[in-house]
């Protein structure tokens, strides 16, 4: 961590990626999330442990240019860049929850199929690219410009909003979505039941 | 090669010592153990250096025009090993030969050139007394542009204990004095002009590693970001954050003025980017200020010109790095032994005008040691020798009398063992813990802890010493173990390798250069810290740590299979494929 963090800035990231592990979105060293402020962000560092994430797993870098503390932000730090250039948010999270990754092989977009997801996210793109490659960075802003959240195929999910507790709803919302609609696919493989559409969604 | 007799002798490697040593460092080494009478001065004529390249030198693996020096230490007396990168390595092993052996030394300066027919000396009166640059253009004017050089400067001939020997481009055998060694055998330089290729036994099967390799590079951070857009010098304002950055001779380990050392200062000076033959990071800079155009600097010549002297503009830096180059200089000794130097002065123990970070001063002091003129002499002799001729033995910072680089241990509990257990004395190159501990590629450990501490320094002992043998840059370890490795010395050579079969070539050497060191009279007791690195900082970001080394050390002795005392045993060896092979160390 740089010196001088805002102790605050530490604490609630320390909150939300604890919350994000415990919900298993993360394997015991993935993932990572960062808060603009200014002409910088506050970022996770490379290979930290979103579980329990200590001062100095949090690194300050400039929005609009590489910098040298790049050598130990996270693998992702140059699509948080990206998405903060190209977009007004001021949060960035990515996770890997299991059902919106393996969703990811299968379909080019997830549209929620319950109405909370389906009125908040209306849908979620699937991108490709290698981690941090600007390939990747260019795809997810560029998405992100007009949807909450995308995700990457095979990787995880980037969420993006204007404050942290929405983003994180976000980042929820997905991999519920995710999930109901494996459990819908489980019912109607599994024990052979027709779904019925809500007549008010 | 007998630079007494004016002879040149070539003969074949054995397999089965290229199996075990594979090349560079482990060949090196292996010669020196077998060969070198124990006791010997290491600036006498007996002395013998090797120079090196590996069974990868010079192939299209990136990042392996890399060259090994491997000689006795004029200024620690352990066996010694240096490596380098640039274009010398590549045409040196484009000549055919694997491996110089250097011994004697001539009356007059001589310079050695190596090409596809064999090797000759040649007079080098006309190039004793120039600086490096010079040294080595005129070289290329006597034997083309298809060619390299190395060369010592002004320290070397005047045999300066910090002496490096200097390659193309900044490129330096830096550590260790083994520029002196050349000097005493009044060796000025050594060209190379090979043209032969480079044999593959198997380039289907390399191409296809290849095409991994490249991969890889592009999806690591660390070497296709962050040493391609900041070089070195990246790592600077993260280690000084963290406490790591030694200030002033290891007073502290956090610099108040770093920032304006950073990567970010550095750029507005750099006017290009270089890199060694087949490399597609180029993290080298070219910069530039209002008096000299240079190479580098590097972190660690920056922190150990900078921070340790309390110089906060990079152009004087700069420039004291080039004068250093220039002169065949060490830049890390230089700057440990200048702080020392300035502690002394500043203690009323050497009397004269001198404060922290008054950069011309410091440069003059820097002419006079490569010439041994006035206060030279005294810091010709490495910071150890000179703080013991004060009687304040404790203000050099070094371990086994070579000066520790710029890694506090304090901040970073692997890089105390690391340095304290290293061959060639305080080494960063011999395990870089600095990479899990710090960087977390190609994982993050706790810095602060010592748990699996001596496994892990073990363990990457053993691999960078594969890297020196084979001779590839280390750079590429943070995401390039045993098993690539492995199988790309398999295809470039023929010869299958497992990585565990790797792995045991890399704690051969440092089994080998154990029992060197034995043999030179060295022990467990000098596996040690300085005090000062033992002892917590009462501020800072380190404040209130200490590496526990004694209990560090018990246990890695352990896991290398040596006894409590540090020696390898009759089962290590066996185990290792040396019972029988070397000879004993003791009684030798």
């Amino acid at each position: 961590m740089e010196r001088g963090i805002d102790r605050e800035v530490y604490e609630v990231l320390r909150e939300y990626a604890s919350r994000i592990a415990r919900r298993g979105y993360v394997t015991a060293h993935g993932g990572n999330l960062s808060i603009r402020s200014g002409s910088y962000m506050w970022i996770t560092r490379h290979a930290c442990s979103l579980e329990n994430l200590r001062p100095e797993d949090v690194v300050k870098v400039p929005v609009d240019k590489p910098s040298s503390y790049d050598i130990i932000a996270s693998t992702e730090t140059p699509v948080h860049r990206e998405i903060y250039r190209r977009t007004g948010n001021l949060v960035v999270m990515h996770a890997h929850p299991p059902f919106s990754v393996a969703l990811s092989f299968f379909i080019d977009e997830l549209v929620p199929i319950d109405s909370e997801g389906y009125h908040v996210l209306r849908c979620v793109p699937v991108v490709e690219g290698r981690p941090g490659s600007p390939t990747l960075a260019n795809e997810v802003a560029s998405k992100l410009m007009g949807y909450w959240a995308v995700i990457v195929r095979g990787h995880g999910v980037f969420a993006s909003s204007k404050f942290i507790d929405h983003t994180y709803q976000i980042l929820c919302m997905v991999e519920h979505s995710a999930k109901l609609l494996y459990l819908k696919s489980l019912y109607e493989g599994a024990l052979g039941l027709k779904a019925k559409v809500p007549r008010e969604f | 090669m007998d630079l007494t007799k004016g002879e040149v002798e070539v003969e074949a490697l054995r397999q089965d010592v290229l199996k075990m040593f594979l090349g560079g460092t482990g060949l090196g080494v292996y010669w020196l153990y077998e060969h070198l009478s124990p006791g010997l001065e290491p600036l006498s004529k007996d002395n013998v250096i090797v120079l090196a390249s590996g069974p990868l030198t010079g192939s299209r693996v990136y990042g392996t025009s890399r060259a090994s020096l491997i000689s006795k230490s004029p200024l620690t007396s352990t066996i010694f090993d240096s490596t380098c990168g640039g274009l010398f390595p590549t045409y040196f092993k484009r000549s055919g030969f694997d491996l110089a052996v250097i011994c004697g030394a001539s009356q007059e300066p001589v310079y050695i050139h190596i090409h596809d027919d064999g090797a000759e000396m040649l007079p080098a009166r006309d190039l004793w007394g120039l600086r490096v640059t010079e040294t080595i253009q005129e070289l290329r004017k006597r034997h083309g542009y298809k060619c390299s050089a190395i060369a010592i400067g002004p320290a070397g001939e005047n045999l300066v204990r910090l002496a490096s020997v200097m390659g193309d481009g900044g490129h330096a055998f830096g550590r260790g004095g083994l520029g002196a060694v050349l000097g005493s055998k009044k060796l000025k330089a050594v060209v190379a002009s090979g043209s032969k290729s480079v044999e593959e036994a198997d380039s289907e099967r390399l191409e296809e590693l290849l095409d991994n390799m490249r991969t890889r590079i592009t999806w690591s951070p660390y070497l296709s970001r962050t040493l391609k857009d900041f070089g070195t010098d990246a790592l600077l304002t993260v280690i000084n954050d963290w406490g790591l950055l030694p200030t002033m001779n290891f007073r502290t380990g956090f610099f108040e003025r770093a920032y304006r050392l950073s990567a970010e200062e550095l750029a507005k000076l750099v006017v290009g980017r270089r890199g060694c033959y087949n490399c597609p990071i180029a993290c080298k800079r070219v910069t530039k200020t209002d008096k000299v155009v240079c190479e580098g600097p590097e972190y660690e010549s920056i922190a150990n010109l900078g921070c340790m002297l309390g110089v906060d503009d990079l152009r004087d830096v700069a420039e004291m790095n080039h004068l250093c180059n220039e002169l065949g200089l060490d830049t890390i000794s230089m700057g440990v032994t200048l702080a020392c130097f300035l502690e002394l002065v500043e203690r009323g123990e050497i009397k004269l005008d001198l404060k922290w970070g008054e950069a011309d001063k410091l440069k003059e002091l820097i002419l006079e040691t490569a010439y041994r003129r006035g206060y030279g002499k005294e810091l010709a002799e490495g910071s150890l020798r000179l703080a013991k001729r004060y009687g304040e033995e404790n203000l050099s910072m070094s371990v086994k009398g070579l000066e520790i680089p710029a890694y506090d241990p304090r901040g970073a509990f692997g890089m105390a063992l690391s340095y304290a257990t290293s061959y060639r004395g305080a080494c960063h190159l011999r395990s870089w813990t600095i990479a899990f501990e710090v960087i977390g590629v190609p994982n993050l450990v706790d810095r602060f802890s010592s748990f699996e501490k001596p496994s892990l320094v073990k363990y990457t002992q053993d691999l960078a010493a594969v890297y020196d043998s084979l001779v590839m840059c280390k750079h590429f370890a943070v995401e390039f173990d045993e098993e690539p490795l492995s199988a790309m010395l398999s295809a470039v050579t023929g010869v299958e390798f497992s990585k565990e079969e790797l792995l045991m070539v890399g704690e051969r050497v440092w089994a080998l250069t154990r029992l060197f060191n034995l043999r030179e009279g060295l022990s467990a007791k000098d596996d040690a810290l300085p005090e000062r690195l033992l002892t917590p900082l009462a501020v800072g970001p380190t404040a209130g740590r200490a590496p526990p080394l004694g209990q560090m050390l018990r246990e890695y002795y352990a896991v290398r299979g040596w006894s409590p005392d540090g020696v390898p045993t009759e089962e290590c060896l066996v185990r290792l494929g040396l019972k029988g092979v070397v000879r004993p160390w003791r009684g030798a």
